[in-house]
């Protein structure tokens, strides 16, 4: 191991959060936290100014989420070492981070059992994903994917939208729509609206 | 046809019938003009039309324009003359009928398009209540768990290190239970969307965990072609049942539970009956405050256009039974279109 300290960027809109990645990691001797951004282009800022070894990426930011920071960051810089912070286990959601760059993905609820371990792997020049991750990604490796506009159509059914409204927002129309609603519910396996709404919020294709 | 709707719409036009000759023998009795005689077959025709289906409707004006024709019209007109006007009359009386029933039909089409909208605005809400939870109280647990984490790797190596660690562990499995509850926002329980199936379910569970010793079991048995049902509807159908089950398990001690799943094309029904010691008929009636939930099961089977009766009486067992509009109930309505000229494409919304 080097003796240089691993130098880290923690990116989270949640200040308390921020905090507590600091309490932990501060107390480590190989790890140093350089740098806190609170939305993508804050992340992006700091990463020119620090580039720091390892940077820890929330996915569910305002202004500018993670995965957009994350594709940007790596345009620019392609040795950038990114782990993604999340709540939910979304294989939509996981495979859009690793196809931006990221090297490793961490649930937050094991962030306080697992961050400092991570941090170490990757900056060793590993991938990490936990298992459960990992089976999620394998079990709908072969599903067939929403396009742009049925990811848009189900975004608007998940804020409550009929059928006419929905048509109304995205100017095309109500049959339109129906085909939409029913490509989206075979596609997903879903019994109705709600039914998809539940599992595209699970599989990360549609946030909260 | 299921034969439960064969039998209401017999009933009707059984009623309907009844009703002409009412007011026939009324309209003899008292003398009356053809023209009151007449508006008054026009309301019992529109009446049974708007409840029963098309032959009952149709055999009713059927029997109205007759009786008008062949009773009525000769009575007022001079012997042996023939009335002109009375094929006339009969058409407009039926166009008038039609018209009617069409129009009112339509009002109620239109209630029902709105008690939809309320279902989708019941989403919606849902899942804001969903973000904020997630928003708030999730990501500050999240970042507390780290904070606990940093304060447990400055303590030694001890009793107090062990017990802090073992709490945190709780306190994980505990967030990610709160997370998963987020994340369905649906209620868990009833993913099924066959009805009788999630109602056995419901006996097992409830009878398994209140009564040991004996198989309390609840009895389903399904009248009619099930429907897919409306998502939201069928989580209050579902809550409704688990009252009622609850109650007759719990409450009144019952040992037998029959659940009756009627899906007829008018409405969906379900009656729950069981043997129980029964409820005081006035408290079944009103609903003691905070006991049995029967006001609850009442406001809920209001608030999705439904109706509940509650029939009990002390030792003698309590019968539950739940009928919900068709209309309301089922997620692809059982259309019946029959004045296809007054009606509008349906509105999008609760299709699937």
């Amino acid at each position: 191991m080097t003796s240089k300290p691993i130098r880290i960027l923690a990116v989270d809109d949640h200040s308390l959060l921020r905090d507590g990645i600091a309490k932990l990691v501060t107390a480590q001797p190989d790890m140093e936290l350089v740098a806190e951004a609170s939305n993508g282009r804050e992340a992006i800022e700091q990463f020119r100014l620090h580039k720091p070894d390892i940077t820890l990426m929330d996915l569910q930011m305002p202004e500018m989420n993670g995965v957009d920071a994350i594709i940007a960051i790596c345009g620019e810089f392609s040795r950038a070492r990114i782990i993604v912070l999340t709540t939910y286990v979304g294989d939509v959601q996981v495979l859009r981070a690793l196809k931006a760059g990221a090297q490793g993905y961490l649930l937050k609820n094991l962030l306080r059992k697992e961050l400092l371990d991570t941090i170490r792997l990757v900056h060793a020049g590993h991938k990490r994903i936990p298992p459960d991750v990992a089976s999620q990604l394998a079990e709908h490796a072969t599903d067939e994917s929403l396009s742009g506009r049925e990811i848009e159509v189900l975004r608007l059914i998940s804020g409550g939208n009929a059928n006419k409204e929905i048509a109304a927002q995205l100017a095309i129309t109500e049959e339109t729509v129906k085909g939409h609603v029913k490509n989206i519910l075979a596609k997903l396996g879903a019994n109705d609206r709600t039914h998809a709404v539940t599992i595209g919020l699970k599989r990360g294709i549609i946030d909260l | 046809m299921e034969r439960s709707g064969i039998v209401t719409s017999a009933k009707q036009f059984g009623l309907g019938v009844a009703g002409l000759l009412v007011i026939t023998f009324a309209a003899v009795r008292l003398d009356l003009q053809p023209g009151a005689v007449s508006l008054l077959y026009l309301i019992a025709v529109v009446f049974v039309s708007l409840r029963a289906g098309f032959g009952s409707s149709v055999a009713v004006s059927l029997i109205a324009v007759f009786l008008l024709q062949y009773y009525f019209v000769p009575l007022f007109s001079t012997a042996g003359s023939k009335n002109p006007l009375a094929i006339v009359a009969s058409v407009a009386f039926l166009v008038t009928a039609w018209v009617i029933t069409a129009m009112v039909s339509r009002v109620r089409k239109m209630t029902e398009a709105q008690v939809s909208v309320r279902f989708e605005e019941r989403l919606a809400e849902r899942t804001r209540i969903a973000r904020e939870l997630h928003d708030t109280l999730l990501q500050s647990f999240q970042a507390l768990m780290l904070h606990f984490q940093s304060a447990s790797d400055m303590l030694p190596p001890g009793a107090a290190k062990k017990a802090l660690e073992e709490a945190l562990d709780h306190a994980d499995q505990a967030i990610l239970e709160g997370r998963n509850a987020i994340q369905n926002l649906r209620s868990s329980t009833t993913v099924t969307n066959e009805l009788a199936q999630a109602i056995a379910a419901l006996g097992e569970e409830l009878g398994g965990r209140d009564r040991k010793n004996v198989a309390g079991a609840v009895r389903v048995s399904v009248e009619g072609k099930p429907h897919e049902l409306h998502p939201i509807v069928r989580d209050d159908i579902y809550r409704i049942a688990r009252e009622a089950l609850q109650n007759a398990f719990r409450h009144a001690k019952a040992t037998t539970i029959e659940a009756e799943i009627t899906y007829a094309e008018r409405q969906l029904r379900l009656r729950i009956r069981d043997d129980g010691t029964g409820i005081d008929s006035t408290v079944a009636a009103t609903g003691r405050q905070g006991h049995w939930g029967l006001q609850g099961m009442r406001e809920r089977a209001q608030q999705i256009g439904g109706h509940l009766e509650i029939w009990s009486q002390t030792g003698a067992g309590t019968e539950v039974d739940l009928s919900i509009p068709g209309t309301i109930a089922y997620a692809v309505p059982s259309n019946r279109g029959w004045f296809p000229l007054f009606r509008k494409r349906k509105e999008g919304g609760n299709d699937q």
